[in-house]
């Protein structure tokens, strides 16, 4: 190695020339605080969908950019029901929460109550194509052969029902009482909503309940996020179970369980961080029993994680949160070139020399900080947004920490430690290679060594993988409770599963929209869902409007007079007569299109089924809620051109499966490669053993996960990637450290403990993923400290390696 | 959730022409106590409920204004309680029609029957619900739902209804029954917009029980 190669002449002159790097570095870290803060104060954006964490839906840019706009619509949603006993009570608990929600300044805007100008506008928009527009029922009898008289018989009998009222206004300028009809279906297609008093009202198990949907004021991603939102909601709470006894109030939406994840990630920033700083510290203390060590500890820490959170924010738009919880983790990792550092400052007693210490020990972590980016860079270019996050994070980090122990440490650790005896856990470590060495050379500690490693190799033929991205989010028992009671009662359809329909022209779209919404209608009455909602009764293509008007034309003109007769009969005026014809006879001028629609305050509360221009034309959804057999549903809607089933929980669990069994590929990759460059370091032989503990732990790990029932997935794939970067750095580190095995093992320890504390904590997180990620990686580690001293080479074989050839 | 609902049953209302009061029904004169109903109110009320079923046929003349002449129709009714309504239409033309409080019923001469299940009907719900209450004597109800009216005694007697609330008020504007004890003898509707429907009831018959085939025929039509 160089260091003990240089003469002292070169070892003075390198001295300022080393102060100079440190002035160097604590320039570029008062830039990246600097920029830091500017950032910081311009306003962090953050994410907590799950979703947000896996890649786009890279097929198919008209999906991708469909299903950005609709999670992002859905990010901002809150339903709110208010429900009662009392149908009265119940509206007006409904009055009160909807202005309390108004006057709260959280919303964006709160729908409840609709106005009489909605109503109005409604009836403007489409009463005047009461002749182009059937229902499904009458269009179907028309056909099977009704005319003039099965019409006439209709109105007769709606004017003879009790109800009759709410027809009389109509009859002068719609004598066949057509707009009605129109209304009746699509009243069929609903899911027992009934409107009243401006409301809408569902009853469920005897109860009424009034529903609100509201839109948050803040953007979803804003780092305070919607909780004034959910804090008002959860404020009306309070008030209604005041003023009004007997109400409850169910609410549900991503803001909420948005604002549960920002909640639950915080306090796991907090826990992770707190502890593992505090964790850290401690070892370092215990280890050293010096205080200067102790501090200096935080100073690689700070500026590996203030310049990874840099480059995390400058490369990607919006950090996930599980990225900053990753993050913190950073403290465990960052802090071990600090630790090899100390330790030889620990043992190198009175003739301590800071410049020369580091010398010889920066091949080793320098290798070190290498392999552990290389072990990080394989998960930057997977296609996962927040797995990119972690790579960039922890690998800036690392070379940031990498970075100060090297050019600042020598400059701040000049004085020799006090005390020159070894520490006590230095002494325990002794032992413990004595140990090692002692079972090596017993024929039934190779025997049970055989084992091992035949259960670890064998392990990865067990394995039991969990790819279901649901897996991934985790919530509170009650909040999904109340979800799913929310769901139940206002049949809200699912933001995942949803059938889009495109075509080249407006027209196209519509008219296969028009199949499609059939096909949807068939598949309710098979129950392979509960219900469906789309524009094809709201907005008839062109051509179906036509055909409608051909239709009544054509069974009612041939025999007007009859019809005529028999209106005359029932009363009706001349004119109004006279009107239904011409209106029959003339060809319809003015029809429906999308832009009238879209321009009508009529389409407001349907226009997001819209999708106007998209990537391939246009585009309209179909949204279906209670979807109960999916792939039967697809199988059917197969056939009809334009129209696709997206399951996105589905497709993202494919690709998540997809992705693990690539990650799996990589993780073998990146064990090959790192066996290749230590064999090209080390030399065949030796580069295998000093990879030995490495895929001992690896194989291990699996196997006690495999052991423990527990299924994996794609982060637990990903820790073993994390547990790879880490134990080479153990096994290189044994391999290359000039000192004695004991002052390698030492410095392994400390840094496995930081390590295990960081990941250990990462346990008790709320995210599923950085729970297995934790699991694996401190499982992982520890495994790896057990078996370290298996890389230790002879002197002979080190000898041969600092020389090959 | 589905917008189609929250819609179709709301613009019907817009369309409604403000009240016309011509010929405000007499009965209307005499408001009634809710807290303090006079005797024979509640003596009426009291022997409706008794009644487990009424039979009458029927003579109804509506009167819809922007037709020339008003409908006529006639045929019989079976009023049962929980139950419901039966009505068969003998002229103009054969229908029958089943009014229970899950909805609405017409079924034609040749046996098909078309339904209106009033969850998705909010109107005709309350169309039902009141029908229903009118001739059901249970007072506390009434009071909840309408203004009261009484006049007369227990031997003849009139009961005006006003309704309180929405959607009903939009469109009805009173209704008033009279009668001779448990025996009904008119209904008049009249609605928002001036429309009037009269209904005569003859050969009122209020001790007979429902037979098991009037049961099956009249009121299970699935």
């Amino acid at each position: 190695m160089n260091g003990s190669a240089a003469s002292p002449g070169t070892e003075i002159a390198s001295a300022p020339q080393r102060d100079r790097r440190a002035a160097l570095w604590a320039l570029c870290v008062l830039v990246v605080a600097g920029w830091l803060g500017l950032v910081f104060s311009r306003g962090l954006k953050l994410e907590t969908s799950v979703l947000a964490m896996l890649p786009p839906s890279e097929q198919d840019p008209a999906l991708h950019e469909l299903t950005q706009q609709l999670s992002g619509r859905a990010a901002k949603t809150v339903v709110v029901l208010i429900g009662h006993a009392g149908r009265e009570q119940a509206l007006a608990a409904a009055t009160f929460a909807e202005a309390a929600l108004r006057d709260s300044q959280a919303f964006s805007s709160v729908k409840g109550s609709f106005d009489t100008q909605t109503e109005r506008a409604f009836f403007d928009f489409y009463f005047p194509h009461r002749y182009e527009m059937l229902s499904a029922r009458m269009r179907a009898e028309l056909e099977k052969g009704s005319g003039g008289d099965e019409l006439v018989l209709r109105v007769r009998s709606l004017l003879q029902s009790p109800a009759s009222s709410l027809y009389t206004g109509l009859l002068e300028r719609d004598p066949l009482l057509l707009y009605p009809d129109v209304l009746q279906g699509w009243a069929a297609t609903s899911i027992g909503v009934t409107a009243s008093d401006g409301f809408l009202l569902l009853e469920k198990d005897g109860a009424t309940y009034a529903l609100l949907s509201a839109e948050t004021a803040a953007d979803p991603f804003d780092a305070n996020g919607q909780r004034a939102s959910i804090d008002a909601i959860e404020a009306l709470r309070l008030t209604l179970a005041e003023k009004f006894a007997d109400s409850s109030l169910l609410y549900s939406g991503v803001p909420r369980f948005a604002a549960h994840t920002r909640e639950a990630m915080k306090s796991d920033i907090m826990i992770i961080g707190t502890g593992s700083m505090l964790g850290t510290a401690l070892c370092i203390l215990l280890a050293f029993f010096s205080l200067r060590p102790f501090l200096l500890s935080f100073l690689p820490v700070a500026v590996g994680t203030a310049t990874a959170m840099l480059a995390t924010l400058l490369i990607f738009e919006r950090v996930h949160f599980l990225t900053l919880v990753f993050g913190t983790s950073l403290t465990g990792l960052g802090v071990d070139y600090a630790l090899h550092y100390f330790c030889a400052h620990r043992l190198g007693g009175k003739d301590w020399d800071a410049r020369r210490s580091m010398r010889a020990i920066l091949p080793g972590i320098t290798l070190g900080v290498f392999t552990s980016v290389l072990g990080f860079s394989g998960l930057y270019f997977t296609p996962f947004p927040v797995l990119r996050q972690f790579a960039l994070f922890s690998s800036v980090g690392l070379i940031g920490a990498w970075a100060t122990v090297v050019c600042w440490f020598p400059p701040l650790l000049e004085v020799p430690h006090r005390r020159s005896a070894p520490p006590w856990l230095h002494g325990q470590c002794a032992r413990f290679l004595a140990l090692w060495s002692t079972l090596r050379a017993q024929r039934g500690a190779k025997i049970v060594l055989a084992g091992l490693c035949l259960a670890a190799f064998a392990s990865p033929f067990f394995l039991a993988f969990e790819d279901d991205v649901r897996r991934f989010q985790s919530a509170p028992a009650e909040l999904l409770a109340e979800d799913a009671r929310v769901r139940e009662i206002a049949g809200r359809a699912d933001d995942s599963r949803f059938v889009l329909v495109e075509g080249a022209s407006e027209q196209e779209t519509l008219e296969r929209l028009e199949n499609a919404s059939v096909l949807v209608r068939g598949a309710i009455d098979d129950k392979l869902l509960d219900n469906s909602r789309d524009l094809a009764l709201f907005l008839p293509s062109r051509s179906r409007q036509l055909k409608d008007h051909a239709l009544l034309a054509e069974k009612l003109l041939p025999n007007f007079a009859a019809l005529k007769a028999a209106l005359d009969d029932i009363g009706f005026d001349a004119p109004v007569i006279e009107e239904l014809h011409r209106q029959l006879a003339t060809e319809p001028a003015d029809l429906l299109d999308v832009d009238k629609w879209l321009a009508s305050p009529a389409s407001e509360l349907l226009r997001s089924l819209w999708l106007g221009a998209t990537a391939r034309g246009f585009g309209t959804l179909v949204m279906l809620g209670g979807v109960r057999d999916g792939a039967a549903l697809e199988q059917r809607l197969a056939g009809a051109p334009g129209v696709h089933y997206v399951d996105r929980v589905r497709d993202m669990s494919k690709l998540v499966e997809r992705y693990r069994v690539d990650s799996t590929r990589l993780v073998v990759v990146a064990y090959i490669g790192v066996l290749i460059a230590l064999m090209i370091r080390f030399g065949p032989r030796n580069g295998v053993q000093v990879m030995l503990p490495s895929l001992l732990s690896a194989g291990l790990t699996l196997a006690c996960l495999v052991a423990s029932g527990t299924s994996l997935n794609l982060f637990h794939l990903l820790g073993l990637l994390l547990v790879l970067g880490l134990a080479v750095d153990y096994g290189v580190i044994f391999a290359e450290y000039g000192t004695s095995e004991a002052t390698a093992l030492f410095a392994v320890l400390l840094s496995v403990l930081t390590t295990v504390i960081a990941f250990g904590l990462m346990v008790t997180s709320s995210a599923p993923p950085l729970r297995a990620l934790g699991a694996s990686v401190s499982l992982g580690i520890v495994l790896a400290l057990v078996f370290s001293p298996l890389s230790c080479l002879s002197s002979k074989s080190r000898d041969q390696s600092a020389s090959p050839t | 959730m589905n917008f189609a609902a929250q819609l179709a049953p709301l613009f019907l209302g817009t369309l409604m022409a403000f009240a016309e009061t011509d010929e405000r029904p007499a009965v209307l004169a005499h408001p009634l106590d809710v807290e303090h109903p006079p005797a024979a109110f509640v003596a009426v009320n009291k022997s409706l409920r008794e009644t487990n079923c009424i039979r009458a046929d029927f003579a109804e003349e509506k009167k819809i204004k922007v037709l020339k002449r008003p409908l006529v129709s006639a045929g019989n009714l079976i009023f049962c309680g929980k139950l419901g309504l039966y009505r068969a239409l003998k002229t103009p033309f054969v229908q029958e029609l089943l009014v229970r409080p899950d909805g609405i019923a017409q079924r034609d001469p040749a046996g098909k029957v078309e339904k209106v299940e009033v969850d998705k009907q909010p109107l005709a719900k309350g169309f039902i619900d009141a029908f229903l209450l009118v001739f059901s004597g249970d007072d506390k109800a009434l009071g909840a739902q309408f203004e009261l009216y009484f006049d007369g005694t227990e031997a003849a007697w009139s009961m005006g209804f006003v309704p309180k609330r929405k959607p009903l008020s939009k469109f009805i504007a009173s209704m008033v029954v009279t009668g001779k004890k448990n025996v009904l003898a008119t209904l008049e509707v009249i609605e928002v917009n001036g429309d009037r429907t009269f209904t005569r009831f003859e050969n009122v018959v209020t001790d007979k029980e429902l037979s098991p085939d009037e049961r099956k025929r009249c009121f299970a039509w699935d």
